[in-house]
């Protein structure tokens, strides 16, 4: 790796880096914007990056790279997490393209776009300087930070870029649903697009009709970066998926029927990544040819009783992995799942035992629990739930307080009053006893109701 | 609470079904809001519920259509957002 990368790679003056609603931005207009931006921001260290848009998003980290600030991706917008990150980080403030910031903390909203492209300067930046910091919930419950350098993004992005095949002079643009702010979605719609000389879609679309007219407003062939439930949803919806050239997914298992559904559908290979907060991505498959998963080029594997550890390829150290796995030699392995206490949903990993420390917090709350209930259907992500033992409380009140405390994601649904959790005489409490309670407490509250 | 029509009786039923809610459809209030605050669905329920309802009444929600505050903003305003597009 040399010293300095260049801030984007494979553009000409005039190549497109994004198409911002049908309007391209050229790479040296870009350049211009973020060296702009950079020499107007705060003089702080840290700055958390709240952009909605995806072309917004860009143009504040790359202003901060130049500027030599470290990027907070808060795991959520919720103004809680984005709260505990920022008394976490007293030195940061906010970067945004909306007004809807959480109250009283320093903000800045991102200037509106220069017509001016002027000289083409790539900006390049020292491969060892810390690019990001992303956020794991931890095992306390409090935000755990994973710094990454500009070196190791740009290492993963030019791996993923010959992997996929995904370069300039291929005529292709990434379009992704993912936000940029989750690692995977950073790797796949930031990196790879800037180092590989290809445009990326500005936003990010949500539903099956807003993906499919998005990819219809862009020329040449499209990669479509984005996660089981919304494939599943315009699988379902047997959505026109105009131009894809392929599909990349992460998040949370894919399963073989909608693998083989999407692909006979829309006729584009699908690549799977398996990969992580702490590590970003770490390997890849085709579904629909094997179950096994590749480690990207140079990293290797190892096991230490029941851990996982890899290292090498755009990892600065060894790290131990967060999934339980079956090693089928030091580059290829299969997937079984995780540890008794994780949950993993909408792609955020959290601890079982540090959400029930946050239930335990509420006051009135006496004793509570959260668990993974039974799946609501096959190949649909179960929601966690949660049952709480608070004789004063509306299970209203316990939401709007855990709202403030974890990630939207792992807000319980349902989350149900009981009298008492059927605990074990050591205390502990078995899993068919709960998923019975469970099942008896919701035939109640809907026979009451 | 205000009565449901026939139409928002049946859109709470969908969405009961769609995200696995606990509160039963029929007590549903048809002003209460849908995201955030209110029942607290998310953009993973927003794809379900858009999936239930594509399915049932044959036409395609878009989330990023400008009047999409409205039309998301509680189950009366998505029930007539449904009876204007619906073709079955």
């Amino acid at each position: 790796m040399n010293s300095t990368c260049p801030l984007l790679d494979g553009f000409e003056p005039d190549s497109i880096v994004s198409w911002d609603r049908g309007e391209p931005v050229s790479a040296a207009r870009f350049c211009a914007a973020a060296a702009a931006l950079a020499a107007d921001l705060p003089k702080k260290h840290y700055v958390l990056n709240l952009c909605e848009d995806r072309l917004s998003f860009m143009l504040s980290f790359a202003a901060a790279l130049i500027a030599g600030q470290v990027s907070l991706l808060p795991p959520s917008r919720a103004a809680g997490a984005v709260r505990d990150i920022f008394s976490a980080y007293p030195e940061s403030y906010c970067l945004a393209d909306h007004g809807d910031l959480p109250a009283g903390l320093p903000a800045r909203i991102v200037p509106p776009w220069r017509t001016d492209a002027g000289r083409f300067d790539v900006p390049q930046i020292a491969a060892g300087q810390v690019a990001l910091t992303a956020f794991t919930s931890g095992s306390t419950g409090k935000p755990q930070p994973h710094a990454k350098t500009w070196g190791s993004l740009v290492t993963e992005a030019r791996f993923l870029s010959r992997h996929l095949g995904i370069g300039a002079g291929r005529n292709v643009s990434v379009l992704g649903t993912v936000p940029a702010q989750h690692v995977y979605g950073l790797a796949t719609t930031v990196t790879l697009p800037l180092q590989s000389g290809v445009p990326v879609y500005s936003s990010h679309p949500l539903l099956p009709a807003d993906i499919s007219a998005a990819l219809s407003a862009l020329p040449g062939g499209r990669w479509l970066a984005t996660t089981p439930a919304h494939l599943r949803a315009c699988v379902g919806e047997e959505t026109k998926l105009p131009g894809l050239t392929g599909i990349i997914c992460a998040t949370m298992p894919l399963s073989l029927e909608l693998v083989q559904a999407a692909e006979r559908l829309w006729s584009a290979p699908i690549h799977e990544i398996y990969g992580c907060t702490e590590a970003g991505v770490v390997a890849l498959r085709r579904p629909a040819h094997t179950g096994q998963w590749r480690v990207c080029e140079n990293m290797r594997l190892w096991q230490k009783g029941e851990e996982a550890w890899i290292e090498g390829g755009h990892l600065p150290r060894a790290l131990r992995l967060p999934d339980l796995i079956e090693l089928v030699s030091e580059t290829e392995f299969i997937l079984l799942g995780r540890p008794g206490d994780m949950a993993k949903i909408a792609g955020k990993r959290a601890s079982l035992e540090a959400l029930h420390r946050e239930l335990l917090r509420i006051p009135g709350v006496r004793d509570g629990v959260f668990f993974v209930p039974e799946p609501p259907a096959p190949g649909r992500q179960a929601r966690l739930a949660a049952m709480v033992v608070a004789p004063r409380l509306e299970p209203e009140a316990i939401l709007r307080a855990l709202r403030e405390r974890i990630d939207p994601a792992f807000l319980p649904r349902p989350l149900l009053i009981v009298d008492a959790l059927p605990r074990s005489a050591t205390g502990k409490l078995p899993r068919e006893g709960l998923l019975e309670l469970a099942r008896e407490a919701l035939a109640r509250d809907q026979r009451s109701a | 609470m205000e009565q449901q029509t026939k139409l928002e009786g049946e859109v709470a039923k969908l969405i009961a079904e769609a995200v696995n809610l606990e509160t039963p459809a029929e007590a549903l209030d048809p002003d209460i809001r849908l995201f955030r605050e209110g029942l607290g669905l998310d953009s993973i329920d927003l794809l379900e519920i858009a999936l239930a309802i594509s399915r049932k009444y044959g036409f395609q929600l878009r989330s990023d259509d400008p009047a999409n505050g409205t039309i998301f903003a509680s189950l009366r305003t998505l029930s007539a957002h449904i009876a204007q597009h619906r073709t079955r």
